[in-house]
């Protein structure tokens, strides 16, 4: 279809949506006519063509027209004017249809009013808001913006009102006589706030001038003094979010405040406030001025970690119940503000300890409301995975010896074994580690108990999760000999390398990943003693998963693990194994259900071909690494009695067909990856027939099958480039048939139907 | 049957070097008396002699004279035999038919474990007061050891089995025209049930063994137990601070990782009930664990007909059991286990064990005590290596004490005792739901579990407070059977006129004689002899006829009646509870009030009769 039919439809759906008939339910509808004229409206006469701004101008006039829309037409709008530098004639029609929209229509609509106010806040950043603004009463639109504040009507128009008044001030229209106008009554919101307390919760009106002055505090030195003391009443007695609120405002007043006497005197009253103030409320206060510079970190610090040092665990009254809250909160901010110190480690250490009991456990050292605590476990564990400070560790792994004995949360044992993977290093070189008055060994013999009997819980979630810590384990610290032999001592790998036969699917995922892991590891033959088998026979059961299992995870991970072991362990398999890969890499995996083993049938391939073309390219090393990678009979010769397992042929047959495969996904990745092939193969052999003394090349075939698989792969490879270049392959249809959205609207046009279905009866 | 604890274990495989230290008492005396009676092993003290068994307490109560024995599920059954066969009784037991053939396999067993390897020595020295105060605490804490006897034999099963009549679910059966009796499915194994005694106006329940959580069996039926005057409950979980699910998780959890570290599990058990859960539950988890070639053998001398017994009660089963009946597939997974050879089941170690016999594997073997049974012999094969596992499930024997003539093990000990009965809070929600009037439990269920006092929460709590009972003490029910259904026969129904005295309320005399038979009570015409019309009192004078009056006085028609009988002026006050008649005249008050009259008459008699006469003819006579 060319531009003037796609033009002409464009206009018949412009005159459904502007007729009273006009209903689309649907509004993605809606979302996608606009990306798709979004996405071809590159020039302003391509818009006049295409009846867009005839469309905004009826729009503005047609008061029948849908609630839906008109927001469509407004957000039109800001498209329009954001993207194209539109003649003023132009500008000045969407400027009559934001003011009308504005002025005209019911406030009551308030999808239209949140798409205007975000349409204007859009507007306000172009280069052209000033002639925009020419065409419009713009006092009229901030009184009518205010208005709605203080009607304090729906939460998202107002937000996107507050969006537009912020958005005012840091506008080329902030120096309007109107938005100093709006600004003197911000301001005045703000110095008239009720201070006896009976406003905790803030009106949209006070928080939008509170966001204002955050934004641009510089627009109210005028009422400083005054501004400052509403802001420490706020923080005092506001709810939390006020509190936050005028704290945030507070920094930016001291921060473009230049008297640094004023400036004193803000962070005195900050400090004084947040002394004042309730501890939960305190540390809302203190998160919120953490990363800012207003006070000093360390005085913050303290405020942080005051619930956590108050906990006394001799001596634990009922009134420190009532501390929970704060401790979690503290915690909170520990966590979010990443407060990586001594004082707050050991803080964190202490409340773990104090939870690690069971909850019903009364003959430990004593009964605290924090004890069996989950809430408070995963905060402090969240901490401690991140930082532990060499004092504490023991401590810290005394408490997950006790956690992961019980716990019956599997995120809180995954978060124990985090923990433990990062610790275990220094754990198992500290000197207590070798002392036999310690109680480490016993804590980690514990842990061991643990982990192994949750390899084999009834849920599967411990049982992938004791498999991910194997696999952790030794990605992290394969060059720890310590934390490895700890490891092999406990037998988890082999526990771990077992779950390949797990009922559960995920788990068998993680499984086959932590082998992975493990075969490629040096540690591979104490587990192949451990488990008293042989690669080849791991080989044959993963070769099983392939080809059998009936879930995608498991045979992902199966197709990577053999991808993997073909690449890098050939040397070690038998060549029917390498010979069953291959096949199975050649046969099952590309006809696969899964996507993403069809990718990793691509990767395999494409890591196969070019080990062989980069061996020959370099024939140094043509030996160790291309290994198993020589071609029986096409493409490649025979190469000094040679004989190999894996056909290029075959290899490029396999890609061939995948560069068709009904995914997309798959169909790209291929044609991505032939580019780079062709190339190669180009230099290779095409070559040959013009250069047939070159040494180099003389083990290339040239016969006719290869010259016409390398001529399908040019064919394909250009095909592919076409495609991506016409941009018409790898997306929705309606992106590669905009005008396929346009039919489907204008099927929802029922006055053009000629059968009224109204008249005929439902039977049932 | 705890009190087997106390003796050396029957080795399947006589090895007397394990259990020949004699055990020597301080004083020379006495230890000559005990001559090697006691044995010692790893610092414990057992009896080295032939098992005995604490039968029931029957200085109780005349057994002779208890005319029937309810049976609430095959546990309760055990010790049966020494009441039908030693005790005189003479009445019916009444169980549920899976109760019956259950218990009779786990009679079976426990004979065929204590016959099969006997030990032929009969102990009693220890026993006697002066010795057994010298003991060590083990022993000398047994409870009334003179009374143990010896097991009880086939023949006593097979003739204690033949007086039981078995019932099916709220099937009502009259004990002597006395009581109706109904069993109600428990839910706590196949064919366990909670009983309900009705008289015409008193209801009792009874429920022990019983199990509101979802397993094999039919689900607790709590419909018949409500509306009862009392409730009695025993029975209840043995293991309070054990949640069975988690208990069957762990079980699960420990069977594979000892497995998957090559080890041999064993699991010490009955031949019955929750071995059929653990069977479904950990055959599943072991194929989720990938497991899928690891061999279970069950070995009992019941297995057989436990295993076949089991498949074909699907009645009694809960209802997705009952549901795979009709697809159709065997109720329980373990069928399917048989078939494809993954469960096997032998009758002892001898019955071609040895040909089949694959390490690492799962043994299901009795007895749970391990004092006898099969399981003996696997502790002794196995004890020795830390690889293998024992599993305890069975709540009714301490698992320390159990293993202490073992000692010392190197096996790991698991103990995850599941036991399905109420718990405390359980119990407590369903006497809410029930709401019987009275409630009658054990006094320790009133206060928590010893070794967990502080779990205040684990009692049962009801209001009225419940009533407790404890050993050997006898407790008076709050409840009297104070009316009773009389029948009339139609000759005399004849002659009886009734009045309608209230709405719906008829009431007459009636004079007859009371027939009494079978608890059934009867009203019949007086035999001809003693149709006198008159009555005597038992030393033979007459007795006057007299009516009976009654009704509500009209006092108008009273005052009008008065003054039929001429006397005049008379005045009526109304007051808050009737009327008041003055008649001044005669110097007379009559006071009407809703349930009585007063004349206060200071005048002459014969006004006095006069009113009394006018008064009675205004009120209606029976």
């Amino acid at each position: 279809m060319n531009e003037q039919e796609y033009c002409k439809k464009v206009q018949e759906v412009f005159e459904f949506l502007l007729s009273s008939s006009c209903h689309i339910h649907d509004d993605t509808l809606y979302h996608k006519l606009l990306d798709s004229l979004n996405g071809k409206m590159i020039i302003p006469e391509f818009a006049e063509s295409c009846g867009v701004i005839d469309f905004l101008q009826r729009a503005g006039n047609n008061t029948d027209i849908s609630p839906d829309t008109l927001v469509f037409a407004v957000q039109l709008v800001e498209k329009l004017v954001s993207k194209l530098e539109l003649p003023g004639i132009h500008l000045e029609n969407m400027s009559v249809l934001i003011e009308t929209v504005a002025l005209r229509t019911s406030v009551d609509n308030l999808s239209v009013f949140c798409a205007l106010f975000t349409t204007m806040t859009t507007i306000l950043q172009c280069p052209c808001i000033k002639e925009f603004c020419l065409n419009i009463d713009f006092q009229d639109i901030l009184k009518k913006s205010f208005d709605i504040l203080k009607e304090e009507r729906s939460i998202f128009l107002s937000r996107a009102v507050s969006e537009f008044i912020c958005s005012l001030f840091s506008s080329k229209m902030a120096e309007s006589q109107e938005a100093k106008k709006l600004l003197k009554e911000l301001q005045t919101i703000i110095v008239n706030f009720d201070r006896d307390g009976s406003q905790r919760v803030l009106s949209p009106s006070m928080l939008c001038s509170l966001r204002v002055l955050e934004k641009a505090p510089h627009l109210f030195n005028d009422s400083f003094a005054e501004i400052l003391d509403v802001l420490i009443i706020l923080m005092k007695i506001g709810s939390t979010q006020s509190s936050t609120t005028a704290a945030r405002c507070l920094h930016s007043l001291c921060l473009q405040c230049q008297d640094r006497a004023k400036s004193e005197r803000v962070k005195s009253l900050v400090t004084e406030a947040i002394e004042t103030v309730d501890i939960v409320k305190g540390l809302h206060i203190a998160k919120v001025l953490y990363p800012l510079q207003l006070l000093e970190r360390s005085s913050l610090e303290n405020t942080i970690l005051e619930p956590l040092q108050m906990l006394d665990k001799t001596n634990h009254s009922p009134a420190m119940h009532s501390s929970l809250p704060a401790v979690s909160l503290s915690l909170t901010i520990v966590n979010d503000c990443n407060i990586q110190k001594l004082e707050a480690c050991k803080c964190v250490a202490e409340v773990l300890k104090m939870t690690e009991n069971r909850p019903d456990d009364f003959t430990g050292s004593g009964c605290y409301s924090f004890t069996g605590s989950s809430k408070l476990q995963i905060k402090c564990l969240d901490y401690l995975g991140s930082y532990t400070s060499k004092e504490v560790m023991l401590s810290v792994i005394s408490s997950i010896s006790n956690i992961v004995s019980y716990t019956t949360e599997h995120m809180i044992y995954g978060k124990c074994l985090l923990c433990l993977c990062r610790l275990l290093p220094e754990v198992l070189c500290s000197s207590c580690y070798s002392s036999e008055r310690s109680t480490v060994k016993s804590d980690l013999s514990k842990i061991k108990e643990s982990v192994q009997r949750n390899f084999c819980s009834v849920e599967w979630e411990f049982r992938d999760t004791s498999c991910e810590f194997v696999r952790n384990l030794m990605d992290k610290h394969k060059d720890k000999e310590g934390v490895i032999q700890w490891m092999l001592d406990s037998r988890f790998h082999v526990f771990a390398c077992q779950a390949v036969g797990d009922g559960e699917s995920y788990v068998r995922a993680t499984s086959l990943s932590t082998l992975q892991t493990v075969l490629l590891s040096s540690y591979r033959t104490n587990l192949l003693q451990d488990m008293n088998t042989t690669i080849d026979e791991i080989i044959s059961q993963i070769l099983d998963v392939c080809k059998t299992d009936s879930e995608a995870f498991p045979r992902r991970s199966a197709a990577r693990l053999l991808h993997h072991c073909l690449l890098d362990l050939s040397y070690l398999l038998h060549p029917d194994s390498i010979q069953c890969i291959a096949q199975c890499f050649s046969t099952s995996l590309p006809s696969d259900f899964d996507w993403e083993v069809k990718l990793i049938v691509v990767e395999f391939w494409c890591a196969i071909l070019k080990r062989c073309f980069d061996a020959d390219l370099d024939k140094e090393t043509s030996d160790q690494p291309l290994g198993i990678v020589v071609s029986l009979d096409c493409l490649k010769n025979e190469k000094d009695g040679k004989r190999g397992y894996v056909s290029i042929s075959s290899a490029i047959n396999v890609l061939l067909k995948l560069s068709c495969d009904y995914d997309p996904s798959v169909s790209e990745r291929v044609c991505q990856e032939l580019c780079w092939i062709c190339e190669t193969l180009e230099k290779f052999v095409l070559k040959i027939s013009s250069a047939t003394n070159d040494d180099n090349r003389s083990d290339w075939c040239v016969c006719a099958h290869c010259s016409q698989l390398i001529t399908e792969l040019l064919n394909r490879m250009t095909e592919g480039k076409e495609k991506t270049r016409n941009d018409s392959v790898f997306k929705t249809d309606y992106d590669s048939n905009a005008v396929s959205l346009l039919d489907d609207i204008l099927l929802l046009d029922r006055s053009q139907d000629n059968n009224d279905e109204d008249n005929a009866i439902d039977c049932y | 049957i705890s009190q087997v604890l106390k003796f050396l274990p029957l080795s399947v495989v006589p090895k007397s070097d394990n259990y020949d230290k004699k055990w020597n008492h301080s004083d020379k005396e006495k230890d000559k008396i005990l001559g090697d009676e006691l044995k010692e092993v790893a610092g414990s003290v057992f009896v080295d002699g032939s098992l005995e068994f604490c039968a029931p307490e029957f200085g109780m109560t005349t057994l002779s004279e208890v005319d029937a024995i309810l049976l609430s599920n095959h546990n309760t059954m055990l010790a049966l035999p020494y009441v039908t066969e030693y005790s005189g009784f003479k009445g019916t037991v009444y169980c549920t038919e899976p109760t019956q053939q259950i218990g009779r396999q786990y009679m079976e067993e426990l004979v065929t474990y204590v016959e099969r390897n006997p030990r032929n020595k009969k102990c009693s020295k220890w026993k006697s007061d002066a010795i057994l105060s010298s003991l060590p605490t083990f022993l000398r804490e047994a409870i009334r050891p003179t009374a143990w006897r010896e097991c009880y034999t086939k023949h006593d099963i097979q003739a204690c089995l033949s007086r039981v009549q078995t019932v099916g679910y709220n099937e009502k059966r009259n004990i002597y025209g006395a009581l109706i009796i109904t069993a109600c499915s428990s839910g706590y194994s196949i064919g366990s049930c909670n009983w309900t005694i009705k008289s015409p106006y008193q209801k009792i329940c009874y429920i022990s063994g019983t199990s509101t959580l979802t397993t094999h069996p039919k689900p607790m039926d709590t419909e018949p137990l409500r509306q009862s005057d009392l409730i009695i409950v025993s029975s209840m979980t043995k293991t309070p601070g054990y949640n069975p699910d988690q208990m069957i998780g762990e079980f699960c959890m420990n069977t594979v990782v000892t497995i998957k570290n090559g080890g041999n599990v064993l699991v010490p058990c009955y031949p019955s009930g929750m071995i059929f859960d653990l069977f479904e539950c950990l055959s599943s988890h072991l194929d989720s664990c990938g497991l899928t070639t690891v061999p279970l053998y069950f070995l009992s001398p019941v297995s057989d007909s436990s295993l076949a017994y089991s498949n074909i009660y699907a009645e009694w089963l809960s209802g997705s059991k009952q549901s795979r009946v009709y697809l159709p597939e065997p109720p329980f997974p373990h069928a399917e286990l048989v078939s494809i050879g993954r469960l096997r089941q032998y009758l002892n170690i001898h019955d071609g064990l040895q040909n089949d016999f694959k390490s690492p594997c799962i043994v299901f073997a009795g007895h749970p005590s391990l004092r006898m049974g099969d399981v003996v012999h696997f502790i002794e094969l196995w004890g020795k290596s830390t690889g293998n596992t024992i599993l305890f499930t069975e709540p009714d024997f301490p698992y320390l004490e159990a293993l202490a003539p073992f000692q010392p093990l190197q096996m790991k000990v698991c103990y995850c005792p599941i036991d399905t009965g109420l718990s405390f809070s359980q119990a407590n929600k369903l006497m809410r739901d029930l709401k019987p009037g009275h409630l009658v439990v054990a006094e320790s269920y009133v206060q928590p579990p010893s070794n967990l006092s502080h779990k205040t929460d684990m009692v049962v709590d009801y209001d009225p407070p419940p009533l407790t009972y404890k050993r050997g003490e006898i407790l008076t029910l709050p409840i009297k059977r104070q009316f009773e259904t009389v029948e009339i026969t139609p000759n005399l129904a004849k002659n009886v006129s009734p009045v309608e005295v209230k709405p719906g309320c008829m009431v007459s005399m009636v004079t007859a004689a009371l027939n009494i038979k079978d608890n059934k009570y009867t009203l019949e015409l007086l035999p001809d002899g003693h149709l006198s019309g008159k009555k005597r009192r038992a030393d033979g004078s007459l007795i006057r006829e007299k009516s009976y009056i009654w009704g509500s006085l009209n006092i108008q028609s009273f005052v009008d009646a008065l003054t039929r009988q001429g006397i005049t002026d008379i005045k009526v006050e109304d007051t808050e509870d009737g009327s008041i008649i003055d008649l001044p005249n005669d110097d007379t008050l009559i006071q009407v009030e809703g349930a009585s009259t007063h004349i206060i008459c200071n005048g002459e008699e014969i006004v006095r009769t006069k009113i009394r006469d006018t008064l009675l003819r205004c009120l209606q006579k029976l």
